[in-house]
């Protein structure tokens, strides 16, 4: 018997409903192994700050993520979730406030900034009208590991980009990945909106064909492993790099410069190296706002170490409930995933990775110097690595069997490019190196887009992937 | 197998009500879309005319007219079998939506209807059967007749047209008629009171009527539609009226501005082409104003007749469907004030020149006092304000004008801007943000950000209605703001068309180069302001919406674009890392050398082919 409204109930015994109230958020775990299929039945429900539809059906799968509503929604899921909650203790409502500050500083640059004018109306410059230049909140999110830094980072950015704005954000913690992979720090232009189902990437980087949302284009240089500490000079020199790239394009793109830039950084905050650090970001950014996450001690250093620069606002927030504390396992298993989803994408939207096979002499692989020097300098105060930093950075790699599995980076540099320039150069794109045949001097290497091996310059880091 | 037909039918239904919901203007882009979408699922053609007719029926009023265009637009482009489905109920959705929507739209509809009448060229036949059309014709003809009727009722109890003096004769009775209208409007067909002036503020589609709902029946005639020259003829009345205010008070600081910026009004009305609801939205802004000053000179008690040319009190200003569900809201505000009973100025006016002694005169005013005093406590009363500012929506041009005063003409040109109505500055999200957010409580600062204000969320959601079923991305209600949202949901289209078309396997592409990336402000964004503000939906690269037209005359362009023929054996040999296909070496007489067209060299010495490295967005 076909009746309608019967016979499903049977079929899909495993959807379940959910429905929030307004102000709260149900928070989910997806493993690695399962997909659980999401849809917003009604009212209004977002992701870190970025609105999911109506309607259409979302897929997660390994995500710790939660769905946050400001006037309530019903909630439909589909498959297995690892663990699920729902919770009225948000910080949402203070990290909008902290975007509506901020919205409030991007509007009255918009309103200064002549170039940004013209080029929003499409007027004609006033002859004789000075032309004025304003830029937006740069603004420095700070806090422990597992304070939400990144998912606070994401919120302020998909607001901003809601409200029609194109903020860069900054991601400044190798263990994350803004549209890269591990190992780097990277910026990207948010001029619209992020890909839900790719949020630990913050969305995904652009493929050779189209896809459902705008891909986002980052700029990526690579550091090699987790943790800054490992080679502070080598580091700072990256950062360096990066700051000057969202620079320069913040000089270039009058909406990007009104809009403004969001940096997550490390949760280094040791008062010797993390606070050194936090120094160098500030001045290579020229970072203008400080928002400590969850920490008031930080906070308190923070407000007494900035007092005296009248243009530095520092402010704090809470840490979200939500924030899950994860091991190393977790950390190298999501690594693992995120550079198979680089060559190979999603199961529902697959990429084509190819091999390619060359010879060991076309090959140049760099590598970070590590040196006892770097790991003493850290300890030096402020300023005392000036005398060291005549020092090359990297050193050249031999090619042999050490390779193997490695990720490696592909630089924007050529093998006959100086150190100083290979080491500031920015990454094109990753390869995986299958198999080193020492013998036979052949290299075999996983490639993300079907070409010859470029001849230019890798890089090589802590970073290995096993099929 | 007969369940799973039946299933993938109710699929396809869902899915087309659901993309209905985003036809809420006359969008070609949409329209055309569901179109092609109705053509391409002949099959499903019950089912799709169903979901339209459904939709009719059930859309707010506003929202009626672009439907009514979208089944116009598949009888016509697709034909049958759609003629056929949609004839069988044509004359209940026809008629139905003409009962519930304002004149203007049903002015359209008329148009519309007479198109249906038109021989279509392949058959010679009219696009519905004769009956159908003959039915609707009659019951449209009924009701212009039934219109005019009321409409000569009214012109006894009411001036024809805002220029004009009431005769004085009927002046006495004039509040009668207009208080007791929804009683006399019993008199027209059931079907045809516009769901109906009862004052039923609790049903939304009251909304976009209760602003006309007074003089929706005497306005039927083209003549008293508002028009450019009625709004440039009702604004320099104002201006007199404000100049004479300055005469009597010369310290007005806000009588001033308010003068400046009416003068600015007037150079934009008469100088711009705008369109019909636009100038309605100036007009219901104007006639907030005229009631204010007709207010102030009826306290000066010299009542001129030549000034009682001011318009009735517009309700509030719902010109926008969008904002349809808000109307619940604003019950309370407007409870009190029954709809008719606050009766126009022109009336109480024209009493004057009655000779009225003024006492009588301020008794008479009664009627008119729960209006007036409401609107200086609701500007007044702070608390009232501040509870209202957390009212979704309240962040309406036309709110914001009041909220801030309601009678400072400087705050009406900046809501109009701020709608996007007059292009004279920044385009509305920045003038929204600045109402709302230069407030001087919102700072950079723990005491603010600590204390939750969820007011302002409206910011994140109620001030972008417009909303793209797609993905979720929002938009402003502004003219701006659609044609981006036009250019999105096209961009949208083109992209499943060619992930439906496109076999070919995707790669992750490589990252931009330092330079590349910093140029690349164009690529990211997905709609070019410079196109918008042309009025073009042309736009960016690399995934953006762009085109089609503009990709291919860009495509076309790369493809002429050539570099002389590499010299090196190594690089002559390598294909176009896209690709993968090697280049061709040609005689360019114009360059005298080998050359390969269509290609393209990056700062890095690759070679691309042009037209790869554009679709790459590498160009």
């Amino acid at each position: 018997m076909d009746l309608p409204g019967f016979g499903h109930e049977s079929k899909n015994s495993n959807i379940n409903t959910i429905s929030l109230s307004a102000e709260s958020e149900w928070r989910f775990e997806v493993g690695a192994d399962a997909t659980v299929n999401i849809k917003i039945l009604e009212g209004n429900a977002e992701i870190f700050g970025t609105e999911l539809a109506l309607g259409p059906t979302y897929h997660f799968t390994a995500a710790k993520l939660s769905i946050y509503t400001w006037r309530g929604c019903q909630i439909e899921w589909e498959g297995e979730l690892l663990a699920e909650y729902i919770s009225d203790e948000s910080a949402m409502p203070m990290y909008a406030n902290l975007h509506f500050a901020l919205e409030k500083l991007r509007a009255q640059a918009a309103g200064t900034d002549t170039q940004y004018i013209r080029k929003e109306t499409g007027a004609t410059a006033t002859p004789g009208q000075p032309e004025t230049e304003a830029e937006g909140p740069k603004v420095l999110i700070i806090g422990p590991r597992f304070s939400g830094k990144t998912s606070l980072a994401k919120i302020l950015t998909a607001y901003a980009s809601k409200m029609g704005r194109s903020p860069i954000a900054v991601s400044l913690d190798p263990k994350e990945s803004l549209l890269s992979l591990p190992g780097t720090v990277s910026a990207a232009s948010f001029a619209t909106m992020m890909d839900v189902e790719e949020m630990e990437t913050w969305g995904s980087s652009a493929t050779t064909g189209p896809m459902h949302i705008p891909p986002k284009n980052p700029i990526v240089y690579y550091f090699g492993s987790d943790s800054p500490t490992d080679n502070i000079p080598f580091y700072k020199a990256v950062m360096n790099r990066l700051s000057l790239a969202v620079s320069s394009r913040i000089a270039v793109d009058p909406k990007a410069r009104i809009s403004g830039t969001i940096i997550d950084a490390t949760g280094i905050l040791d008062p010797k190296v993390g606070y050194d650090l936090i120094d160098t970001i500030a001045a290579d950014f020229s970072v203008n706002v400080i928002v400590t996450v969850g920490n008031e001690r930080l906070y308190n250093d923070l407000l007494k170490r900035y007092q005296s620069r009248k243009d530095m606002n520092v402010v704090k927030v809470q840490r979200s409930g939500g924030v899950v504390e994860t091991d190393a396992t977790y950390l190298r298993s999501m690594q693992q995933r995120l550079f198979k989803q680089y060559f190979y994408g999603k199961p529902a939207s697959p990429l084509s990775a190819f091999t390619v096979t060359t010879d060991i002499s076309a090959f140049t692989v760099y590598k970070r110097a590590e040196q006892a020097r770097l790991v003493s300098s850290s300890v030096l105060p402020i300023g005392s690595e000036v005398t060291s930093a005549k020092e090359s950075l990297l050193t050249k790699t031999v090619v042999s069997a050490i390779l193997q599995n490695s990720i490696l980076a592909l630089l924007y540099a050529n093998p006959n490019d100086t150190e100083d320039d290979i080491a500031e150069s920015s990454v094109m794109g990753f390869v995986h190196v299958l198999d080193v045949d020492e013998t036979k001097k052949k290299l075999k290497v996983l490639m993300p887009i079907k070409s010859r091996l470029p001849a230019q310059v890798y890089l090589m880091g802590n970073y290995h992937y096993m099929e | 197998m007969v369940t799973s037909l039946q299933e993938e039918l109710e699929d396809i239904r869902q899915e087309y009500a659901t993309s209905l919901e985003e036809l809420t203007f006359n969008s070609k882009p949409i329209i055309s879309n569901l179109t092609i979408i109705a053509q391409e699922n002949m099959q499903a053609a019950e089912v799709i005319a169903r979901a339209i007719e459904d939709h009719i029926g059930k859309c707010a009023p506003g929202h009626k007219l672009p439907v009514l265009y979208l089944l116009d637009s598949i009888c016509k482009n697709v034909g049958s079998p759609y003629t056929t489905l949609f004839g069988r109920n044509l004359y209940r959705t026809f008629t139905g939506a003409y009962t519930l929507v304002n004149d203007s739209i049903r002015k359209k509809m008329h148009e519309l209807f007479k198109t249906w009448k038109q021989p279509v060229p392949s058959t010679g036949q009219p696009l519905f059967a004769h009956e159908t059309l003959r039915r609707i014709e009659s019951y449209l003809t009924k009701a212009m007749s039934a219109v005019l009727e009321i409409q000569q009722q009214h012109q006894q109890a009411r001036p024809p047209s805002f220029r004009s003096t009431p005769p004085l004769g009927q002046t006495g009775p004039g509040q009668e008629p207009s208080r007791s209208y929804p009683a006399s409007s019993a008199s027209v067909p059931a079907s045809m009171a516009p769901s109906t002036s009862a004052g039923g503020y609790d049903s939304y589609f009251q909304a976009p009527d209760t602003g006309s709902g007074y003089k929706s029946y005497a306005e039927v005639k083209p003549a008293s539609a508002i028009t450019k020259a009625s709004l440039t003829a009702d604004l320099s009345m104002l201006i007199e009226l404000t100049r004479e205010k300055i005469e009597d008070h010369p310290a007005d600081v806000d009588a001033a501005t308010q003068l400046s910026a009416l003068t600015q009004l007037y150079q934009i009305v008469s100088t711009s082409e705008l369109s019909g609801s636009q100038l309605q939205t100036i007009k219901t802004e104007l006639d907030v104003l005229a009631n204010d000053l007709g207010r102030y000179k009826s306290n000066k008690r010299k009542a001129h007749p030549d000034h009682s040319i001011l318009s009735p009190p517009s309700k509030r200003a719902w010109n926008s469907p969008q904002l349809d569900q808000q109307v619940p809201v604003w019950t309370p505000p407007v409870a009190t004030q029954p709809v008719y009973a606050s009766t126009p100025p022109p009336a109480v006016n024209s009493l004057s020149i009655a000779g009225l002694q003024p006492d009588l005169l301020a008794q008479l005013l009664i009627p008119q006092m729960p209006q007036q005093q409401q609107q200086p406590q609701y500007v007044n009363n702070s608390a009232l304000t501040a509870a209202l500012a957390g009212i979704p929506g309240l962040v309406l041009p036309v709110q914001q004008s009041r909220q801030v005063s309601a009678n400072d003409a400087a705050a009406l040109l900046a809501s109009l801007m701020s709608a996007g109505l007059i292009n004279t500055g920044l385009s509305k999200p920045e003038n929204k943000m600045l109402e709302k957010l230069m407030g001087s409580d919102v700072e950079l600062s723990n005491k603010f950000i600590q204390k939750p204000r969820s007011d302002l969320v409206v910011l994140l959601y109620d001030s972008l209605p417009l909303l793209c079923s797609t993905c979720g991305r929002r938009f402003a209600d502004t003219e701006r703001d659609r044609k981006v949202r036009d250019a999105h949901l096209d961009w949208h289209f083109r992209v499943n068309k060619r992930l439906r078309d496109d076999s070919r396997g995707q790669s992750r592409s490589w990252y931009l180069g330092e330079e590349a990336w910093i140029q690349s402000a164009d690529a990211d964004a997905d709609v070019n302001p410079d196109d918008i503000n042309d009025g073009k939906d042309k736009a960016g690269t690399d995934g953006g919406d762009v085109n089609n037209a503009e990709l291919a005359k860009k495509m076309q362009e790369v493809s002429q674009r050539y570099i002389s023929t590499p010299k090196d054996a190594a690089v002559v040999n390598t294909p176009c890392p896209i690709c993968m296909e090697k280049f061709k070496s040609v005689w360019n007489e114009k360059a005298e050398d080998w050359v390969w067209m269509n290609a393209v060299q990056n700062s890095n010495g690759k070679i691309y082919h042009g037209t790869c490295a554009l679709e790459c967005g590498l160009i």
